[in-house]
């Protein structure tokens, strides 16, 4: 039966592929620039006439903020909390408005790289020296031409490689503070015929012990951290081939290896830490896209994910091993009747499993899950509105071995967006809403003793309402200014719940979610061909309980500051260009209980930096230093787990 | 309520501090707490969190010492946190014995909470420090290491280590015997409950699944509980006579065990997947002796349990309650089941203690 109910849809959404061409209006090319599918267009802003809150860094900006990997270019954008425990290993997952880590989905090249048994991606793996940007959504938004699994969470970032068809190469080396070293390079090679090629490799190894100083009752913990040494070695391969207008492909390998200690929280009197943590992670990515005629635009991918952990706890005498494969097959098709009309379909049927090497583990019932999902998009625009609707559906179904596994799941999921230009092209207003749900996890499910089969997935549901304002660009410069406003509610949220023996994990609470996300950016030209580039956020988040008849209604949730922002400046001129930036964030709670002993300090972390390029012959020569935290103050993100004090980076980068 | 409680227990550390002034560190390192009639509450607090602490509850007055991390008395007489999840805790005398598996210590302090000196530290591979017991003189620790470590209960001194099964958790000492629950190796349900004679170091050992934490003495025996694999074997409570002949299950299954004289108090509180939800029983009282067994507290009174303590001088039953993050509660019943108390206590409480006569 479970294969019929897979195969059918399967078949019926295959055989639309066919289906489609023969509906093909002489319709204009045109259109596919409005069903544009570039991911961070070569407008520093976002654009202004998105359904809904779109932030986005290009390559360039990135650089301006002086962050080495994703997880800390996230804290600069707003409506998002960004949970990091420390150091160069440190974990890093982004919470879109209070949702939690797991209703954002992160997708690498267009690839999920999700991981089913956690549910969450530690953005701190993913470097942005070769980054061409950085995009989060929240919600769903104009661009229909989307695989179906960029619908199916309620927040989605992207982040997009850089990937040449001319030669190139960049080589990067970087030193910092703690014994850090980073080492990389990017070849580009055009292989003629419209075949090119991209290789990026990456090597970065910390030692990352630094000291801390922190607050106990009315003592302090000084301390070094120990066992949060990393060493990491990453290499990611593209070919492209774009031979004609009509028919592009892409195949992609990517290999990650990684051996950390987790050095853990700091425990009062207990310094030992010796947890290790093996990664490996190496995935296969065909991408093929084609326009058979005017209006009509395909895409198609199969990928597969592999994933190696090896937890090493000598505390408790014991290795886990964990081995994770996805495979995924994925097309869209859109279709372009007139200019103003589009639809798209898409279509992702992917297999998940997780197995471990003993059956004295921690995850002994081997779960796997098939899942399809089923999307139909339809917008209507022009220059000045644009209105979006999707239905989702999605289906699930589980197996374990020797155990009882979650029964299978069926749900529709819709989300409608508008945007408008009232007051013509330069602003615009934006409403849309989005219900949607997230899976429980396997360690939600299955974890041994804590693991729940009988979980309900978290459903979410959001309205925002926001305006965007870019003034014309003139001499002087130009200002981005965007507000949202929003209001949601998660419900069944997933957490464990203490029992005599055991903690089970459990459907507990509500949650509701209100708030606000400005963001002001703009370029101030300066004399003599300076520059002068400002951008900041604020976010309001107003996350609180809403189970009836709980002790915790109204208190703000876990580790959700109400307010928290941020601010880069970058003066460019003739010679070199500084930089400054700043991350900050008002108290936040450790437990669900708002009381003193619980609350979490604010902090703000001050950065600079310093960098100029160098032009020897044909070559560019870029030079940069930074100076982190130079409050030196050791802050937490999470309480017991300080951040490092004042540090610092230098970094070279050789273009050619 | 709940306010007042923990304003009634500021006021009343408040009351401690204005009661040393003569020290020269502002610490208070004689009297006060215990001065009144009473007994302490230890908690284990989060994991990774902290928040461990340990109250003092006063039986004419009613009101308790904060339950908080930082308003606890280990913190307002050391001036430092607790630390990472207290498991036990055993007062004897004017000494208080307390383990800490996160922290992976043995703390020991005086009446009022101060430190008598540093902490046994447990920082070895496998090594967690757990359950406690005494015969009078010394206090016997198990460690996830499989020792038993004796301390000279007065001194606090290390005495030696007696080596025991896998993963040691309950223990109870009775006529010259230690009575030890090994839990056994991680996930593999191959538990022990070791009877070792201390006069020549003898021991015996029964098969069990997973004997857990629960070890309390009632009238002469021994009874533990058997967590079962939290699977298809349930949970049960055993009757262990010390010199190893008797080891039978009593039939029937339990989460916490509290005795007085004669009378095995239990109840159970197990995961349902048919209710999806913990399913608590009623507080059941056994007289071992005549096998009768009454009802003493509904099953919606002990909703939320998390632990189980009688004080030994009057029968009062102490019943913690913990829920998802929130400060617990202790509520203080007379043993005919009615309420003589209620508090506010730390995160999971681990219960009453009360002291060894």
């Amino acid at each position: 039966m479970r294969v019929i109910r897979i195969v059918v849809p399967c078949l019926i959404g295959l055989m639309s592929l066919f289906v489609y061409p023969c509906h093909v209006c002489a319709q204009a090319d045109s259109l596919l620039y409005v069903l544009d599918t570039l991911l961070v267009d070569d407008n520093p802003y976002p654009k202004i006439g998105s359904t809904v809150p779109l932030q986005q860094f290009s390559g360039d900006e990135l650089k301006q903020l002086g962050v080495t990997n994703v997880g800390d270019a996230m804290k600069f954008m707003s409506g998002i909390t960004v949970k990091d425990y420390g150091g160069v290993g440190g974990l890093k997952t982004v919470s879109v408005r209070g949702m939690g880590a797991q209703h954002t989905a992160v997708f690498f090249d267009g690839v999920a790289v999700g991981d089913c048994q956690s549910g969450m991606v530690d953005l701190g793996r993913f470097s942005t020296d070769n980054l061409e940007g950085l995009q989060l959504t929240i919600g769903d938004g104009d661009d229909i031409y989307r695989p179906a699994r960029m619908l199916a969470s309620a927040g989605a970032l992207s982040i997009k490689t850089s990937m040449s068809s001319e030669n190139v190469v960049q080589a990067c080396l970087r030193a910092g503070s703690f014994d850090t070293y980073t080492a990389n390079i990017m070849l580009g090679r055009s292989l003629g015929k419209g075949w090119s090629s991209t290789i990026f490799a990456d090597y970065t190894s910390s030692q990352g012990a630094y000291d801390f100083d922190i607050e106990n009752a009315e003592k302090r913990i000084n301390g070094k951290r120990i066992n949060s040494d990393i060493e990491t070695l990453r290499a990611d391969v593209s070919f492209l081939w774009n031979g004609n207008k009509k028919n592009f492909f892409r195949a992609k390998l990517y290999a990650y290896n990684s051996s950390q200690g987790i050095p853990g929280g700091v425990i009062v009197d207990n310094p030992i830490s010796s947890e290790r943590l093996t990664t490996r992670n190496l995935f296969g990515q065909l991408f093929y896209e084609c326009f058979p005629s005017s209006g009509i635009r395909m895409k198609a991918a199969l990928k597969h994910n592999y994933q190696y952990n090896r937890n090493k706890q000598p505390t408790l005498k014991t290795i886990n091993e964990y081995n994770q494969h996805e495979t995924d097959l994925s097309y869209t098709v859109a279709y372009s009747p007139t200019e103003i009309l589009s639809f798209a379909y898409s279509e992702e049927l992917f297999y998940n499993n997780l197995k471990t090497t003993n059956r004295h583990n921690t995850m002994p019932s081997s779960p796997q899950r098939i899942s399809l999902l089923s999307a139909v998009s339809m917008r209507v625009a022009n220059s000045l509105f644009s209105v979006t609707a999707s239905l989702l559906h999605s289906y699930a179904s589980e197996w374990c071995r020797d155990a009882e596994a979650a029964p299978d799941r069926s749900r529709f999921s819709p989300s409608l967006s508008f945007s408008c230009s009232p007051f013509g092209r330069n602003s615009s207003l934006r409403l849309s809403y989005k219900e949607i749900f997230r899976m429980p996890t396997f360690n939600d499910l299955y974890y041994r003793e804590s693991g729940n089969y009988k979980l309900r997935p978290e459903k979410s549901r959001m309205l925002n309402i926001g305006a965007s304002y870019m003034s014309s660009g003139n001499a002087a410069g130009n200002l981005l200014f965007s507000i949202d406003g929003y209001y949601g509610r998660v419900e069944d949220k997933i957490v464990a719940v203490p029992g005599i023996f055991i903690w089970k994990m459990s459907n507990v609470n509500d949650v509701k979610l209100s708030g606000a996300d400005i963001n002001i950016s703009g370029t101030i030209n300066l004399p003599a061909h300076s520059l002068l580039k400002i951008a900041s956020s604020y976010s309001y988040m107003c996350a609180v309980d809403d189970t009836g008849g709980s002790q915790l209604k109204g208190s703000q949730i876990v580790y959700t500051p109400r307010h928290s922002g941020s601010l880069s400046a970058a003066l460019e001129t003739a010679i070199v260009n500084f930089g400054y930036s700043l991350i900050w964030s008002g108290k936040r709670y450790r437990l669900a209980q708002n009381i003193p002993s619980t609350e979490v300090d604010p902090y703000f972390d001050h950065s600079l930096w310093l960098s100029r390029d160098w032009k020897i012959a044909n070559a560019t020569l870029s030079t940069k230093i930074e100076a982190i935290n130079i409050a030196d103050i050791n802050y937490e993100i999470i309480r017991y787990y300080p951040m490092p004090g004042c540090n610092c980076r230098i970094t070279a980068t050789l273009k050619i | 309520m709940k306010k007042n409680h923990l304003f009634y227990g500021l006021a009343l550390v408040a009351l401690l501090f204005t009661s040393c002034e003569s020290d020269d560190n502002g610490n208070n390192d004689g009297g006060g707490v215990t001065s009144g009639k009473g007994c302490y509450v230890v908690n284990t607090g989060n994991w990774g969190g902290n928040d461990a602490s340990v109250q003092y509850y006063d039986f004419t007055t009613g009101l308790a010492t904060a339950g908080d991390s930082e308003a606890n008395i280990f913190a307002l007489q050391n001036g430092s946190l607790l630390g990472d999840l207290a498991q036990d805790m055993l007062w004897i005398k004017d000494r208080l014995f307390i383990t800490l598996s996160g922290s992976q210590k043995l703390e020991v302090l005086d009446e009022n909470g101060k430190r008598i000196r540093d902490p046994y530290m447990f920082t070895q591979e496998g090594a967690s420090p757990r359950m406690l017991a005494t015969d009078g003189n010394n206090v016997y620790m198990t460690n996830y290491d499989g020792n038993v470590y004796v301390y000279d209960a007065v001194t606090a001194d290390f005495i030696k280590k007696i080596p025991v099964g896998v993963r040691p958790e309950g223990i109870s000492y009775i006529d010259g015997y230690l009575v030890v629950n090994n839990s056994g190796d991680l996930y593999a349900y191959n538990g022990t409950v070791q009877m070792i004679d201390l006069h020549n170091g003898e021991s015996i050992t029964r098969e069990l699944v997973n004997p857990y934490t629960s070890s309390v003495l009632c009238n002469g025996e021994v009874y533990i509980i058997d967590s079962g694999n939290y699977s298809d074997i349930p949970s049960a409570v055993y009757r262990i006579s010390p010199d190893g002949d008797v080891c039978e299950s009593l039939g029937f299954a339990a989460s916490a065990l509290a005795a007085y004289e004669n009378t095995l108090y239990y109840v159970n509180n197990a995961w349902s997947y048919e209710v999806n939800g913990y399913v608590t029983s009623p507080l059941y009282a056994l007289d071992v002796v005549t096998g009768e067994r009454s009802e003493v507290l509904d099953a919606e009174t002990m909703k939320n349990v998390n632990s189980l303590s009688v004080n030994p001088d009057n029968g009062d039953i102490f019943v913690g309650y913990a829920e998802y993050g929130v400060l617990g509660t202790m509520k203080v019943f007379a043993i005919d089941g009615t309420q003589k108390g209620e508090f506010e206590v730390g995160y999971y409480t681990a219960g009453a203690r009360f002291e060894y006569k």
